[in-house]
């Protein structure tokens, strides 16, 4: 594998070399031929369960699809756990040549300099342009103007709702709340059930639906140049006092997992579309789907990852890694990607396809996402670079609130003066 | 001078020091480098700033500084000594309970040994997992068993979500459910070394089975509840892999335990002086505590 | 003393019978979560969700270790945990055998060496982790197998203990060997290993148990997925929201079922060795 690199770089280098002789005079740029030596690329992913599956699925088809490149498709863990085995391939100067992470962990690798910019792959090759992809979803990836990822899982926060306790509860399936106060309302009624019975669930520990919910009592979560948190504002603070209150009346549950949403013992529960298929696949009860209610306003994060190419990585490599890339950016990846897993496709061509249509039409259930792109918002820190500390300290602030029953505005108050103290560092 | 001039006696031990210096060295070399060098090289670290991409920069008690002012450095290390103040004294009163019994039994005496010991060749990974799963607040075995007992939900049947002691709890029942089956044999060890004929003249003077006990076995079973108790100390101190599957430390840091901290700070945060002040920090608590173990051997162990 | 009787001749007491009840119940304690890890892994996707649990699936679901076993790459996690675990344990009945030889003698500063052995276990090896990390990325060790067996191929454990069954072998063996010029290493290889065998098992036993189920090692050493082993694969199994229990469980029963088989076959042996030696955190 080593030799086999190195020899690429040498083959890299006699042919850029060659190429600028011949391109004396003319542009600097050296005209790009593409590679016919085969190669094998390294690629990690951080997502289990079904979009684990339909991963490796477009891997194989990818590895089959031509016999140049093979790619390598190896599961990193979750998110976090991804995160950190790259960072101590970065430190230890042997990381892959392609990985999927969220996006928002990838401060650190854009503001350093460790990923390749795809500017000139889109500007050299033809098959492919910007417009092919979801705008809002491209732009994300962008930073100082160029493109860093190409987005590959993208997902907001959808509620999910059974309509079997709807209707034993005397509510119409077919009108789930739409805003935080009818929601509120709705538990209510759900929990009246049973003791075993509850309205909601609040979901623990992923941070950023957390995060929206303070978007969608009005507020911010981080200043706009990621200075300092904003937990300590009213609508920060109102947003987890209505939950610690729906809590301890007895009306939501607050649990991380899956067991709880599966269980059935639960009316409402707000989690990510991509868990949609994984849903539907384990639940014995009658599962509706609907768009996130408001408060103040709509509106909710945009979750999920792009595919990154690293920059230590020989041009062949790269090379074969835009291949790959543009692979599973394509419009009949994409779809295949939302049709099995739920994630929002980012290809235009997949979202304006007839198969899009018809899943649609199939199951309505798999568009109350792409219904929710309006009022969609990248989440606040993607360029941050301790977002992995500062929101395990929100986290453990919720946690501190709800379960232990602490003073909102008082645990949120400790939390952003640790939060900040560590932004501080990094001004 | 050479060799072959000395005198056979000088020859002979130059030719055992020789044989000595191959002996040891493979074993001298894995163990200098791996636990003195690199204590000495965590002690280096813990007065320096580092997150291994950035050069090392010197910033001297800094660290320590920061440890002892730290609330989330203190709650790693209660949240420790909690663990290990029900871990102790419970692993190994479970531990003598079995060991005793195995002791009392003749047939099937190896059937019953080996069932009890089989958590303790299974890995704490898989161990872990397992328990998530029956811990389970909402489709748990547990709760179902103690739902069916009469008992009602409360904050801590939510088990490995509950940050008031519930956590605690559950990751206490899987260290404690792994380790009685060794400290049991160690036990039964121990009590096998006690002659007989002690019990044989108890009988004669008539001492009924809780004087015995008390007068004859808990003496002399000293030296082993000592070890059990210094060992079990050890693996409670250290414990991580259990909380790391189960918990992840939370909620709100209810069971991050020190070696999760230390953990967490190098490879999470990639402080790497942070987390070596830290290490060191532990070696100087355990050191601690085996001192004064130490001290109450002397003091209360009976050696026959 | 009050009996229930078998047969005239054999008379059971009652609390034997009441002890064994107890340790029937302990055992079944004890084996209940192995029993839920297998029948788990057994059930349907939507059965595993249901409340109260069932201990029984259904239907047996055997293609959940098919699905299981095709997730990862689990045939190199296994060849790598055997090689992690087999060359860590010739190493330590090697060397820990030719160091506790040299123990057993007398050489100037052997008492002070010695404590320096045992010193280590003193170090808890959680306190020497980022020093450790940052020495084997120093040597390229990282993502080798180097990196996962050479710092297990002595312990002092091994040492300690060997040195100990060394000792109760009679001086007389060692100077009769001289008087028939027998050499040192003649002599170790040739009647004091062989001399200690149940020593030398005990200490593979520790090492085989350790070296299969080691996680935190192994999670650090390694960020490539070809370097995995089983542990480290079964822990990155699960994710929060996407937990597959019923794959999971399928992965804990087919990398315990290794060790729990080999155990099977040596348990006296090692439950021996516990006994008799048992000192080891």
């Amino acid at each position: 594998m080593k030799q086999l690199k190195k020899f690429m770089l040498i083959v890299c280098i006699v042919c850029s070399m060659t190429g600028m002789l011949f391109a004396q005079g003319q542009k600097a740029e050296p005209e790009y031929v593409a590679s016919t030596e085969p190669i094998t690329i390294e690629f990690w992913y951080s997502i289990g369960g079904n979009p684990q599956k339909a991963t490796k699925a477009l891997v194989e088809k990818f590895n089959a699809s031509q016999s140049r490149i093979t790619v390598e498709a190896v599961y990193g863990g979750s998110y976090e756990d991804t995160t950190k085995k790259l960072l101590a391939s970065v430190v230890a100067g042997d990381t892959p040549v392609v990985a999927h992470m969220a996006m928002a962990y990838t401060a650190q690798f854009v503001v350093d300099g460790y990923f390749e910019s795809l500017n000139k792959y889109f500007a050299r090759d033809k098959q492919v342009s910007e417009a092919d992809f979801v705008k809002g979803l491209l732009e994300l990836n962008r930073f100082k103007g160029e493109l860093y990822g190409l987005p590959f899982n993208c997902s907001n926060p959808i509620m999910f709702y059974n309509k079997d306790l709807f209707r034993a509860a005397g509510l119409d399936p077919e009108k789930p709340p739409v805003t935080w106060d009818e929601l509120y309302e709705y538990a209510k009624k759900i929990k009246a059930l049973g003791p075993d019975i509850y309205g909601f669930n609040i979901e623990r520990g992923s941070g950023w639906i957390s995060q929206g919910y303070t978007w969608q009592f009005g507020g911010e979560w981080i200043a706009q140049d990621n200075s300092s948190v904003k937990w300590t504002d009213a609508p920060a603070v109102e947003a987890l006092q209505f939950m610690q209150k729906m809590f301890n009346e007895g009306l939501a549950v607050y649990m991380g997992g899956n067991t709880m949403d599966f269980s059935g013992k639960v009316g409402m529960t707000i989690r990510s579309t991509a868990t949609l298929t994984d849903t539907i696949q384990s639940v014995k009860y009658d599962l509706g789907v609907a768009a996130i209610p408001g408060k103040v306003k709509k509106q909710v994060p945009i979750g999920g990852g792009s595919l990154y190419v690293f920059q230590n990585a020989s041009q062949a490599e790269k090379d074969a890694a835009w291949e790959f890339l543009k692979f599973m950016g394509s419009a009949e990846s994409q779809m295949y990607w939302a049709a099995t897993t739920g994630y929002q496709a980012s290809s235009v061509g997949a979202l304006n396809s007839a198969e899009m249509q018809a899943l649609w039409a199939k199951d309505p259930r798999f568009k109350t996402t792409y219904d929710q792109i309006s009022y969609a918002v990248v989440e606040d820190q993607t360029r941050l670079i301790p977002f992995n500390e500062v929101r395990s300290i929100f986290n453990e602030a919720w946690d501190a609130t709800i379960l232990k029953n602490g003073n909102a505005a008082e645990t949120l108050k400790a939390a952003q003066d640790r939060a900040n103290k560590i932004l501080a560092q990094y001004k | 001078m050479n060799f072959r001039d000395l005198s056979p006696k000088r020859k002979k031990k130059i030719h055992d020091h020789l044989v000595v210096g191959v002996c040891l060295a493979p074993s001298a070399l894995v163990v200098m480098v791996f636990t003195y060098m690199a204590f000495i090289y965590c002690i280096y670290l813990s007065f320096n700033n580092w997150n291994m991409l950035s050069r090392i920069r010197w910033i001297g008690l800094q660290n320590y500084v920061t440890a002892f002012t730290s609330p989330e450095f203190y709650n790693s290390l209660k949240v420790t000594f909690q663990y290990v103040l029900v871990a102790v004294p419970s692993c190994v009163l479970i531990g003598l309970m079995i060991g005793m019994l195995l002791n009392w039994i003749t047939f099937a005496k190896g059937f019953f040994r080996l069932m009890l010991f089989l958590p303790v060749i299974t890995s704490m990974v898989v161990a872990a997992v397992i328990w998530k799963w029956l811990f389970d607040p909402n489709v748990g075995f547990i709760n179902h068993i103690l739902f069916s007992l009469g008992f009602q939900p409360s904050h801590w049947t939510r088990w490995t979500q509950d940050p008031n002691g519930g956590a605690l709890a559950a990751v206490l029942v899987v260290g404690i459910w792994k380790r009685v089956g060794y400290n049991g044999v160690l036990f039964l060890a121990g009590l096998k070394s006690i002659s007989v004929s002690y019990y044989e003249a108890a009988t004669i003077d008539g001492a009924n089975a809780w004087q015995k006990f008390r007068l004859i076995t808990l003496p002399l079973l000293s030296p082993t509840t000592f070890i059990v108790t210094m060992l079990q100390f050890f693996s409670a101190f250290k414990v991580i892999e259990s909380v790391m599957v189960m918990t992840k430390g939370g909620p709100a840091k209810s069971t991050e335990v020190l070696v999760l901290y230390l953990y967490n700070n190098a490879f999470s945060f990639l402080k790497m002086g942070y987390a070596s002040a830290v290490s060191v920090v532990l070696f100087a608590v355990i050191m601690f505590f085996t001192l004064i173990q130490m001290r109450l051997e002397k003091r209360y162990v009976h050696y026959q | 003393m009050k009996t229930i009787g078998l047969s005239p001749r054999k008379k059971i007491p009652v609390y034997i019978l009441f002890i064994y009840i107890v340790l029937v119940a302990l055992v079944v304690l004890t084996n209940y979560p192995f029993l839920w890890m297998i029948t788990t892994s057994l059930k349907s996707r939507s059965e595993v969700f249901v409340f109260p649990p069932k201990l029984l699936p259904e239907a047996l679901v055997w293609s959940n270790y098919s699905e299981a076993w095709n997730m990862s790459a689990w045939p190199r996690y296994f060849t790598n945990t055997l090689i992690t675990t087999i060359i860590p344990t010739i190493g330590q009945m090697l060397f820990g055998s030719l160091a506790a030889y040299a123990f057993t003698r007398k050489f100037k500063g052997s008492k002070f060496l010695f404590t320096l052995f045992l010193g280590t276990m003193m170090i808890p090896s959680q306190a020497t982790l980022v020093p450790n990390y940052v020495i084997l990325r120093n040597l390229g060790w990282i993502n080798t197998f180097k990196g996962l067996t050479v710092p297990f191929i002595s312990s002092s454990f091994a040492v300690f203990l060997l040195r100990q069954y060394f000792l109760t072998i009679p001086k007389d063996y060692e100077d009769a060997a001289v008087i028939d010029g027998c050499g040192p290493f003649h002599f170790l290889f040739r009647i004091l290993i062989p001399l200690s065998k149940p020593a030398l098992v005990t200490v593979a036993l520790f090492s085989i148990m350790e070296r299969w189920n080691d996680f935190i090692w192994a999670l650090i050493m390694t960020t490539k997925d070809n370097m995995r082993t089983v542990q480290v694969g079964m822990a990155v199994f699960q994710s929060e929201s996407g937990t597959e229990w019923t794959l999971m469980m399928a992965a804990a029963t087919f990398i315990s079922l290794p060790v729990i088989i080999f155990f099977l076959f040596v348990q006296d042996k090692f439950i021996e060795g516990v006994m008799t030696t048992g000192i080891k955190a």
